[in-house]
């Protein structure tokens, strides 16, 4: 079985992109449709790679982050923003959190497979 | 007991108090200053405008009673304005409601176009590849039909040495002939001198007799001699001719099955060639056929790896559907923003809003309604389904 990726963003177009240019490369994809959900399901299951949104209701993207940083079994798992924002200060509060990377959307499919491959193998 | 009452029986003992404690025309004014800023906060902390409570003309001087009025007006809502308030209100909620089918309605599209989008390619590229597999056999240079090609070729070739080898052949068969005739000519000259010489051999026997009879007894002897050389050339006369005859017999043979073969092979080169020249013909044909299958492939492969390309460039276009959900999702923010704090001002945001206001708000939206769906908005309005085609 190849590695699991969470996909945590409030838009189904943008979890149907990422499953769809994923799979056929042998990920198992996961969805959460905000970060509270996003959280429930790190904590359900094992994860080898978070994408997360910044923007989403109930609980957004930074808070999520927090909470995935928090869980002890997460520790060293790569998470990448993939978002729609591209402000300095966004970008640098992502950078506080630990996270490995910033995606700015709209993302190109080979792109985001390369980013997968190269951090979670 | 309700707190207008509350406030106004305290006004007036606060009055009272005032009158006797403080004889001065300021004691007038307290309470009543008192009494005014209580309402002012009460009014505008009622649900609705609530008629303010009747001051007691008698206890309040003219030109405060005014004053009070003033204030009175300023916190009531210019005629009309509750009733546009409320189909501000409303038409609010409409907005939220298209706003709400906009994004439904293009997220669920978007998702199905790309469903769709993956599939076809996904189907594109396994067409490719059964394209390529299929006809791979055919092109393979060492076990398709390309090899047989090559053999075809081959054999073709051989086909060139089996002509030459009959025509060599045909060339020994003559040059044989050829001899052979020198050598019977040879032979049949050989038999004529030999009948010639029996001949001769004869005539001296003959001869021989007839001297033998002019001696007498003494050529007895030498006549026998004469008779047995005489039969001895008949013999070789005969020998000779039949041995002329044999030769003649074997050398007509002899070319009468040099000829067969001849023609023979005349006959088997003719169907050498003829084949030649069709299997020639055939790899001409076959050749360019093969070329071509080739190019076909290739070309299926890079139309393959076009489509795969261009779904990358869809796959950008696709998410700018999410951008325009965050967009509107923005407006619509800003908009409540705005119109809360307009709301908030009116006092009316705790109020429900009057059917009548929301019917109107309805009729005036629906004026710009084209859609199936907008009509589900409209509460009691179920939208027929209407056919994909109709014809009149």
């Amino acid at each position: 079985m190849g590695k699991t990726i969470l996909c945590i963003d409030d838009s189904t177009t943008i979890r149907l992109l990422v499953r769809k240019t994923l799979e056929p490369l042998g990920y198992r994809v996961l969805e959460a449709e905000d970060g509270k959900v996003g959280l429930d399901v790190a904590a359900r299951e094992g994860v080898d790679f978070f994408l997360v949104d910044v923007n989403m209701p109930v609980m957004n993207g930074f808070e999520c982050v927090k909470g995935l940083k928090a869980l002890p079994k997460y520790v060293g798992v790569p998470v990448v923003f993939l978002t729609t924002e591209s402000s300095d200060d966004k970008k640098a509060l992502g950078r506080q959190l630990g996270v490995s990377g910033w995606m700015v959307k709209p993302f190109e499919a080979d792109s985001l497979a390369k980013i997968v491959r190269m951090l979670a193998g | 007991m309700n707190k207008t009452v509350l406030g106004g029986s305290a006004a007036l003992l606060i009055l009272g108090i005032a009158s006797v404690s403080f004889p001065s025309p300021w004691a007038w004014l307290m309470p009543v200053l008192v009494t005014t800023a209580w309402l002012s906060v009460v009014v505008k902390k009622k649900e609705a405008v609530l008629p303010l409570p009747e001051p007691c003309p008698s206890l309040v001087p003219e030109p405060l009673l005014k004053e009070v009025t003033r204030v009175e007006v300023r916190e009531v809502l210019p005629a009309g304005w509750s009733e546009d308030m409320h189909r501000y209100r409303a038409s609010l909620e409409i907005l939220q409601g298209l706003k709400n089918l906009v994004v439904t309605d293009t997220e669920g599209a978007v998702v199905r176009l790309t469903e769709s989008l993956f599939t076809l390619v996904t189907n594109s590229k396994d067409v490719s590849l059964h394209i390529g597999k299929s006809l791979s056999f055919l092109t393979r240079q060492d076990s398709g039909l390309g090899k047989t090609l090559g053999n075809l070729e081959e054999q073709v070739a051989v086909f060139d040495t089996l002509n030459e080898r009959f025509s060599q052949l045909k060339t020994t068969l003559a040059s044989d002939i050829q001899a052979l005739t020198k050598v019977v000519g040879s032979i049949n000259q050989f038999s004529q001198t030999l009948s010639d010489l029996a001949d001769q051999t004869n005539i001296l026997a003959i001869n021989a007799s007839i001297e033998a009879a002019r001696v007498g007894i003494h050529g007895r002897g030498f006549a026998v001699i004469a008779t047995q050389v005489q039969a001895l050339a008949k013999n070789s006369k005969e020998i000779s001719d039949k041995m002329a005859s044999t030769v003649r017999d074997v050398v007509g043979h002899v070319e009468t099955s040099f000829d067969r073969q001849t023609q023979r092979i005349r006959e088997s080169e003719k169907l050498i060639q003829d084949s030649e020249k069709g299997l020639r013909q055939w790899a001409d044909q076959v050749a360019p056929q093969l070329a071509e299958v080739e190019s076909t492939i290739d070309e299926s492969r890079q139309l393959a790896s076009t489509v795969t390309e261009q779904l990358g460039q869809v796959t950008v276009s696709l998410q700018f559907q999410d951008r325009t959900r965050q967009i509107l999702d923005h407006m619509g923010q800003i908009l409540h923003d705005i119109s809360q704090r307009l709301i908030l001002s009116s006092g009316l945001e705790k109020s429900p809003i009057p059917p009548e206001q929301k019917i109107q708000a309805y009729e005036a939206a629906s004026r710009w309604f084209t859609v199936r769906e907008e009509w589900g908005l409209v509460p009691g309005v179920v939208p027929e389904r209407s056919k994909a085609v109709e014809l009149f």
